[in-house]
């Protein structure tokens, strides 16, 4: 199993390598320039404009010079602020996004599983259909309707917590509990179909012969092999909380990494795309082999050769 | 029993909860007490500044910013935006408007560094210098040589009398050449090297060495590419800031209230320099040096900015308020929301209500709306066809019911107009052609040639992907379906696709939102002529182009006003772009903040506002005077002392 | 005997009687219990119910009041709903029901179709990478690690620009990222359930892969696929909207599910009836959707037999 993650881990590098090579080319492709804007910029400053960030170069050059400045960490100007490196950018962002993923994590775990558990244990009764539905709606809501809902109830019709902004602990309640209740929704039906791939299965109708008590058969016994489809989610899904959502931090105006995405690819700010490809690959290929090691972990059976 | 008395209860707490912080007046939109203190204001900047570096910002954000820390020559009146004296105490005019001479003030940038004409000079050869990159160098155009600096032209001198043929023909023998412009005042000429970017480097080069120190004609040449020192701006002492333009320009005072030429502190900037630190982190709050009403004290990048009042300002007496938090929030949902709260005392400039929005927040005390200097318009590429009559053009532009755009889809009072210039600027008399008429248009396609025999082929019109552009082109889209009975396709593009695509050509109808940079109907004329970098329609008129020349040689200005409506006239018929409205801004500020007023081209001076304390003690019954400046006497441009 | 009959396909062994044993198929016996769960067929009957009202519903509102999706009424402008617009009116004054409808027709062919493309491409993948496993496993996650790792934005971009803007590119551009989970969840399935002892069994029998993974094993993972392809379509339909952004999707005047709801959203302080209906339209959908997987789910479920 060591050698497994260790030959993994190294894996990783060139793995990533691939995909800043292929994103970088595919950024490149599509139409645009950083530097377009409805009034005409004077030829030479343009002129002055490329060269500053590399852009005069063939484009295989800036590949390899990107690559090459990556190797040591630097990851680049950006061209939307161009005062400030990339890396201070991400420096700045990824703070508050990590709080408020964390924070939205915590929820979605905590009453994600929990749902999915019960409803699993509770097939089809009341409870069963009573979490289900809770679940669907938290799907059904998407987070630029959940969110303005929540800022309508909590903060502008009584004034309890602030509507937007960052500051102290008040501003990341309904940040986080926006972000989380979709997750949420999506970990309590993974985990109840997990689940009851396995509440059926003979260890379990043995457990229970035996007389354990229904809570160490769930928690010692069920979970770690009905968890099993929730934990493939949660790989990619953690890795995506961690870069932030576009959305919210937009709505609640968290000044986290989130929007760049978007907003970056918008202005063709192509340093700071990838920079965030990075970042997130970085973030998706370490939780992917967590996850692997999870299996194992949760299933002995699982053998990796 | 015990159930239904726990049920009353908790109704009755939650509405004792509502009711107990639920907002101030009901007229007013959210709380109308201030949640700070009065020697503090909280606005929204908008989006994050690319540049509070007042030689390289484009933006309107960083343009607000700089207005408040950095102070320039002239400064405009708050309201109505007529130019007073900021740094420059007086001036004179010289060489029929040719030429100005600016007396400055004693004063000292926030450090104590004294400030000097030669930080002028400085300030503007570096926003013109192309190496520093500044997007918005053609605003320094007017200054004589401007524009061969930011070109890097090739001066060629000892040419005597030589022609301008003679002289191309001389230098097109080495290199390929954009442009010649002969300038016998230095004895010589400028070159403008043609080919790709890449190319003209290498020519220039080429050109200088073939140049300098040759034979022609009897003439020995010297030959070098322009350096800063050609710009016309000297300092001859350092309360004296002498400046030549290329050619009178009738609204320079206005131009000389923007953010592009205010100064920089070039002692600063040279210190990170020799520190072998990038320039650009001047701006950062440890380093920066301004000289303006506000200092910057902090600034927490997409969060938000802290002012502080800087005392070294000369006229620091009259800056009201003490600090100002900016807030940069986007979303304008969240602005409101965050107004509503009273996290916000004003929702900012760059928040746009939209439109779903006016009904409701019209009928509050926090509402006002004001016209702008910028026209909503749709390009028209008149090479392609249908496109290329100008009948069929003139017709889609008098079958729009603007009216009812503006009633119905836009809601925010806009003006409406099917004129290139708005009605009223600067005192221009507007065409005031009609913004409806669905008579004329259908005769004028029928003229065209198209009706049911011979349908018009569709027409795309495309937009960049905005919910009120949408909205808009889907109204008029189904106006032109009604009155003209003619298919238009609409389509939205990215803002980047959106941006090539225009001007590669590849289009039909494109949006555009033409902001004015001064109060002058040049600033919308000059769009249209053959060498506006910004003129997509690939429509010119050498008739119209000379009009507008001349009517710039006017010195009288109601004979230029005059040229200039002829100009307009014969463009609008032509309809190279099609005018919808004009724009208007709706704010909301809470009633306790005074000195906040719309002016056209929507810029927040903050030296001016203020809090009304009466407003902590509950709500006043009347109204107090803003307090702003008395306005500045008529006889400006003889540069009479204030 | 021994619940060893875990696989679907096993008869359970019957005592020899004189009446012949008629075998069951594995659909045929879902289907049966499909019948039987409430829950499950009144999500199926909704479906199929907004399926069919979506698509001729418009035509029953046009022969009745004349309205069309791009019919504007300006001076009408956004009200509420009455008895004249039953979902009430948007800010051009089009009828929101009509254009309810006709973005349901769009959402349900775009999004149910892409889900179903992509669950189906998915789980073959998924299936084939966890049950060959070692080296090929190792390659083909790691693609998925790679494509997924992408800028999503640019690759539409760069998709629109080389292709152009239409319908199957829309399907590629929302199949684009969808398949890429499904993938991973039925990979993880296949690791562990390759070792139990029913498909030890069946190996040693000689039976062939494919057999063993199409009779098999798949069957036995559909349970989370099914939940994952009901948690996909709202996905489908929200970015269908996303898309529209950049210019892909359907154009305005025609209306989505997901572009309704998406303006309805800015302006549900104003205009409430503008997000409530579109949204309960898909809420509703995905409801039922969900209950019918889970009756699908159940229905094929080895170890639910005998349990009806």
């Amino acid at each position: 199993m060591l050698r497994f993650a260790v030959r993994r881990l190294l894996g990783l590098i060139p793995t990533l390598l691939i995909i800043v090579v292929v994103s970088f080319l595919v950024i490149r492709l599509a139409p645009g320039s950083p530097f377009a804007s409805e009034r005409g910029i004077p030829p030479e400053v343009l002129v002055d404009l490329k060269a500053k960030y590399g852009f005069d170069r063939p484009l295989h050059e800036q590949l390899v010079n990107y690559v090459w400045r990556l190797m040591r960490g630097d990851l680049g100007l950006s061209t939307k602020y161009p005062n400030r490196t990339v890396n201070d950018l991400i420096a700045d962002g990824l703070p508050a996004t990590l709080l408020l993923g964390v924070c939205a994590l915590a929820w979605a775990l905590f009453l994600g599983i929990g749902a999915g558990i019960i409803g699993a244990i509770r097939q089809n009764t009341g409870w069963d259909y009573g979490f289900m539905t809770l679940a669907m709606v938290g799907i059904s809501l998407p987070t630029f309707v959940l969110g303005p809902v929540l800022v309508l109830i909590f903060a502008l019709t009584v004034y309890v917590l602030p509507p937007a902004g960052w500051g102290d602990l008040r501003h990341v309640v309904l940040p986080a509990l926006t972000l989380g209740t979709a997750y949420a929704a999506y970990i309590a039906r993974l985990t109840r179909a997990g689940m009851l791939e396995v509440v059926r299965s003979d260890f379990v109708r043995t457990a229970r012969a035996k007389g354990l008590p229904e809570h160490t058969i769930v928690f010692r016994h069920m979970l770690r092999g009905g968890l099993l489809p929730v934990v493939t989610y949660l790989g990619p899904a953690t890795a995506h909380l961690l870069v932030g959502s576009v959305v919210v931090e937009k709505i609640f105006a968290t000044p986290g990494i989130g929007p760049y995405f978007v907003d970056a690819a918008f202005n063709r700010d192509y340093f700071v795309v990838m920079g965030i490809v990075v970042l997130e690959s970085s973030f998706l290929l370490v939780m992917n082999l967590l996850v692997d090691l999870a299996y194992g972990f949760m299933d002995p059976r699982i053998r990796y050769e | 029993m015990r159930r239904s008395a726990f049920a009353l209860l908790s109704v009755t707490l939650v509405v004792s909860v509502v009711s107990g912080c639920t907002r101030g007046d009901s007229n007013y939109y959210g709380t109308v007490e201030p949640k700070h203190g009065p020697d503090e204001i909280w606005s929204n900047l908008g989006p994050e500044p690319e540049y509070i570096d007042p030689g390289k910002s484009s933006d309107h954000t960083g343009g607000t910013v700089i207005i408040n820390l950095f102070a320039g020559l002239l400064q405009p009146h708050p309201a109505t935006l007529e130019p007073m004296p900021d740094l420059a105490q007086s001036w004179d005019v010289a060489d029929e408007g040719k030429s100005y001479t600016f007396h400055l003030r004693p004063t000292t940038w926030s450090d104590g560094t004294p400030l000097t004409a030669a930080d002028f000079v400085y300030s503007w050869r570096r926003i013109l210098d192309p190496s520093t990159a500044s997007k918005y160098a053609s605003f320094l155009y007017p200054v004589r040589y401007g524009e061969m600096f930011n070109s890097r032209a090739v001066l060629v001198k000892g040419l005597g009398s030589a022609t301008e043929a003679d002289f191309k023909v001389l230098v097109e023998k080495t290199v390929p050449v954009d442009s010649l412009r002969m300038a016998p005042e230095l004895d010589g000429a400028f070159v403008l090297v043609a080919g790709d970017d890449d190319a003209r480097g290498p020519a220039r080069e080429k050109l200088v060495r073939a140049l300098q120190g040759a034979s022609w004609s009897g003439h020995t040449l010297s030959a070098s590419v322009v350096t800063s020192d050609i710009v016309a701006v000297r300092a001859p002492d350092p309360l004296t800031l002498v400046v030549d333009l290329e050619s009178p320009v009738p609204y320079i005072l206005n131009l000389l209230c923007f953010s592009a030429t205010m100064p920089v502190p070039r002692h600063v900037l040279e210190r990170l320099a020799s520190e072998k630190k990038s320039t650009d982190l001047w701006t950062r709050p440890e380093y920066i040096v301004s000289n303006g009403p506000y200092r910057l004290m902090e600034w927490r990048f997409r969060n938000y900015m802290l002012l502080e009042k800087n005392p070294r300002y000369w006229d620091a007496a009259h800056v009201r308020t003490q600090r100002i938090r900016w807030n940069m929030v986007e979303s304008y949902n969240t602005i409101l929301n965050l107004y509503e709260a009273g996290e916000l005392d004003t929702i900012g400039n760059t928040a746009n209500i939209p439109a779903e929005f006016m009904d409701t927040l019209r009928t509050t005390g926090d509402f006002a709306t004001a016209p702008l200097n910028t026209v909503y318009f749709y390009w028209v590429n008149t090479k392609a066809p249908p496109m290329d009559d100008a009948r069929v053009r003139n017709a889609l532009r008098l079958a729009i019911d603007r009216v009812s755009l503006v009633t119905h889809i836009t809601r925010g009072g806009q003006v409406p107009s099917s004129d290139i210039v708005p009605d009223g600027l600067a005192g221009y008399a507007g065409l005031k052609s009609p913004v409806f008429d669905p008579e004329r248009a259908r005769k004028l396609l029928a003229e065209a040639g198209y009706g049911p025999n011979k349908p018009l082929p569709t027409i795309t019109l495309t937009y960049n992907t905005s919910e009120g552009h949408k909205q808009i082109a889907e109204a008029i889209q189904a106006q032109w379906k009604e009155t003209l009975g003619i298919p238009v396709e609409i389509e939205n593009q990215e803002w980047n696709v959106y941006l090539r695509n225009l001007k590669s050509h590849n289009f039909q109808l494109a949006r555009l939102g033409w902001v004015g940079d001064y109060p002058d109907p040049f600033t919308y004329l000059e769009l249209l002529t053959k060498n506006s970098g910004n003129n997509h329609s690939q429509w010119s008129d050498p008739r119209y182009e000379d009009l507008l020349r001349r009517a710039n040689l006017k010195t009288v200005k109601s004979e230029r006003m005059a040229l200039l409506r002829e100009a307009e006239a014969r463009a609008v018929e032509q309809a190279p772009l099609i005018p919808v409205y004009v724009y208007t801004r709706s704010e909301l500020t809470k009633p306790y903040l005074m000195g906040d007023v719309i002016n056209f081209e929507n810029r927040h001076y903050l030296k001016y506002w203020w809090i009304d304390k009466r407003w902590y003690d509950g709500v006043p019954t009347t109204r107090l005077d803003h307090g702003f400046p008395p306005r500045p006497k008529q006889l400006m441009a003889a540069g009479e002392a204030n | 005997m021994s619940a060893l009959g875990t696989s679907p396909t096993s008869v359970p062994a019957a005592a020899h009687t004189d009446e012949t044993l008629v075998g069951v198929s594995l659909w045929k016996d879902a289907l049966r219990r499909l019948r039987k769960n409430r829950m499950a067929m009144a999500g199926g009957y909704i479906t199929v119910t907004l399926t069919l009202v979506s698509f001729l519903g418009p035509f029953l509102i046009r022969a009745t009041w004349g309205y069309d999706y791009d019919l504007q009424n300006l001076n009408y402008g956004p009200r509420p709903p009455s008895a004249a617009h039953w979902f009430g009116t948007d800010f051009f004054g089009r009828d929101l029901l009509t254009r309810v409808l006709y973005g349901t027709q769009i959402s349900l062919t775009v999004g149910l179709l892409a889900a179903l493309v992509a669950a189906t491409i998915g789980t073959v993948y998924g299936a084939v990478s966890g049950y060959v496993g070692g080296r090929v496993d190792s390659l083909m996650m790691r693609t998925v690690d790679i494509i997924y790792a992408l800028p999503y934005m640019f690759l539409v971009i760069v998709l629109v620009t080389i292709f152009g803007k239409s319908l199957g590119l829309l399907f590629l551009a929302l199949g684009l990222v969808g398949w890429l989970m499904t993938a991973r969840i039925v990979r993880g399935q296949m690791l562990t359930l390759k070792e139990r002892e029913f498909v030890v069994a069946a190996r040693g029998l000689g039976v062939r892969g494919w057999t063993i993974l199409s009779r098999h094993l798949i069957p036995n993972t559909l349970g989370p696929i099914i939940v994952y392809f009901t948690l996909t379509v709202p996905t489908m339909i929200l970015q269908e909207a996303f898309l529209s952004f950049l210019g892909l999707g359907v154009q305005a005047p025609r209306p989505s599910l997901g572009a309704l709801i998406n303006d309805g959203a800015l302006h549900m302080a104003v205009f409430w009836w503008e997000l409530v209906f579109p949204g309960s339209v898909m809420a509703t959908l995905l409801f039922s959707l969900n209950f019918l997987g889970d009756g699908v789910r159940d229905a094929l479920d080895p170890q639910m037999r005998g349990r009806t």
